[in-house]
């Protein structure tokens, strides 16, 4: 029954395609070459945060404040992966992760640039990819996390994974980049939620 | 008018039958000696394991609204997919599956074929590498592997798939080969209609004592002890396709391209295939397609 339906909408199709004086051939013909389109997707460097991590609000209470000491590209595949057939591709990934952590706000901890705060963090990347299957889209990082006391004493290290998985609507280079910048604030919020108790 | 649209219509065709392979080619031509070195590229797109998940195909044939349907249902199984595996990838964050595909072929190519010489096992990452490498290979053949691994939807398996393709260096050598003129070759394109010989393996383990176990405990069994057992699973696969992989090169007969009889597998599946192997703990089956699949 299944298979008629289809022979019959694939015939109704074909007459329409042949019949018609518009622009439907066209379009098909886009459509179908977008289907085959494999040309990589190189990310601008430079962080930011999507507008809704903006308006997160929490309790302030056990605000504490941590450095950014090292970040360190430790992956062993310079590659972002791979979306609906394309190479997705980013220079300076170890500035972006910085930006990331000190960029995004209304966190326990608050994340700043220099070192001289009451504790830093030292972050290694370890994974950091994208990949579709069927209709979503998804991408995982994962950073190891090293904190410090102001003395330069380890106090805790720690792997975390951030992980988002989305709708894949046109595996556009803006549509891939935000998935990425949800994962990473996945995994500072994570670092955030970690280390509030310990540093406050 | 009508003759204009017509050409459109079979250039349409001609877009979709473009992105279509066949899966089965035997490697059916002897190898002089002078032409049996060869190098082995292997493709792995991929940088952790990854989750099956059965896609929903149910919207199908209700328009719009259905694929819209069908869309959010694999969203959300996909995500349910990738939440699940977090903790197998966290097990073998260490794990360089990358590493163990070169090292095994090596091995495994340089003790048990006579059929080519390897010269090298090389990992690699993107299509462009891959024509790359093709293009600056010594090697008198390039033999290309997309290769795959991944957890079943149901968590109690691991696959391991490769896909593999063998090219001749350039012209003179197909010719050699082959017998046949060709008006140009290029060995960068990586033409499928160029290879001559082209297969899907796929090599399945399963887990262990693994029925009547939920999902998320066959989950935690594969990543117990740092994924000890993930790891020495994906290495066994890994050993039974390049063991399939020289099967196929060395031991194809005319006639067993497209097996066509019904068959049981040891998943309990019917399929038209010939079951070319089979004792207590493995089945190794060659499917209508020709491709070939072991299961242990």
């Amino acid at each position: 029954m299944k298979i008629e339906q289809s022979k019959s909408l694939g015939l109704k199709l074909a007459r329409a395609m042949l019949t018609s004086n518009r622009l439907y051939l066209p379009l098909f013909v886009c459509v179908l070459l977008i289907g085959c389109s494999t040309s990589p997707v190189d990310l601008n460097a430079g962080y930011k945060a999507p507008f809704k991590y903006k308006q997160h609000k929490i309790d302030n209470s056990s605000t504490c404040t941590l450095g950014i000491n090292n970040v360190l590209d430790q992956r062993s595949s310079k590659g972002l992966g791979h979306v609906a057939g394309r190479v997705v591709s980013q220079k300076q990934i170890e500035s972006w992760v910085r930006e990331g952590y000190v960029e995004t706000d209304n966190l326990a901890v608050d994340f700043v640039g220099s070192t001289e705060s009451t504790g830093f963090l030292d972050i290694s990347v370890i994974k950091l990819y994208s990949r579709s299957a069927s209709t979503s889209i998804s991408s995982n990082i994962v950073l190891k996390v090293e904190y410090f006391d102001s003395g330069g004493e380890a106090l805790s290290k720690k792997i975390l994974r951030g992980q988002v998985t989305n709708m894949n609507w046109s595996s556009s280079p803006a549509e891939i980049k935000d998935l990425f910048t949800e994962a990473l604030i996945d995994v500072v919020i994570q670092t955030s939620d970690m280390l509030s108790p310990k540093c406050g | 008018m009508k003759i204009l649209k017509i050409i459109v219509a079979f250039s349409i065709i001609l877009f979709v039958t473009a992105c279509s392979t066949t899966s089965y080619k035997p490697l059916n031509v002897s190898i002089p000696d002078i032409h049996k070195s060869a190098e082995i590229d292997i493709l792995v797109k991929q940088h952790e394991i990854n989750k099956d998940f059965v896609v929903s195909t149910g919207g199908q044939g209700f328009g719009l609204i259905g694929s819209l349907i069908d869309s959010g249902v694999n969203r959300s199984r996909a995500e349910d997919a990738e939440k699940l595996v977090a903790n197998l990838r966290d097990s073998m964050i260490d794990y360089d599956f990358d590493a163990e595909v070169q090292r095994v072929f090596e091995k495994t190519f340089s003790e048990n074929t006579n059929k080519i010489e390897l010269a090298e096992a090389k990992v690699i990452k993107t299509v462009e590498e891959l024509q790359k490498n093709a293009r600056e290979s010594k090697s008198a053949l390039v033999i290309t592997m997309p290769t795959s691994y991944r957890i079943s939807h149901d968590s109690k398996s691991i696959i391991v798939d490769f896909h593999a393709n063998i090219f001749p260096k350039n012209k003179e050598i197909y010719q050699q080969l082959t017998n046949q003129n060709l008006q140009s070759y290029d060995v960068e394109k990586l033409k499928l209609k160029d290879s001559i010989y082209r297969n899907v393996l796929i090599v399945q383990k399963k887990l262990p004592h693994s029925e009547g176990i939920s999902e998320v405990r066959a989950l935690e069994k594969w990543a117990a002890n740092d994924g000890a057992l993930v790891k020495e699973v994906l290495t066994q696969c890994i050993t039974e396709g390049s063991k399939l992989i020289i099967d196929d090169l060395s031991n194809f007969q005319e006639g067993d391209e497209y097996p066509n009889t019904k068959i049981t597998s040891r998943l309990g599946t019917e399929l038209n295939g010939v079951i070319l192997y089979e004792d207590r703990t493995k089945q190794v089956i060659r499917l209508k397609t020709g491709a070939s699949y072991a299961y242990f």
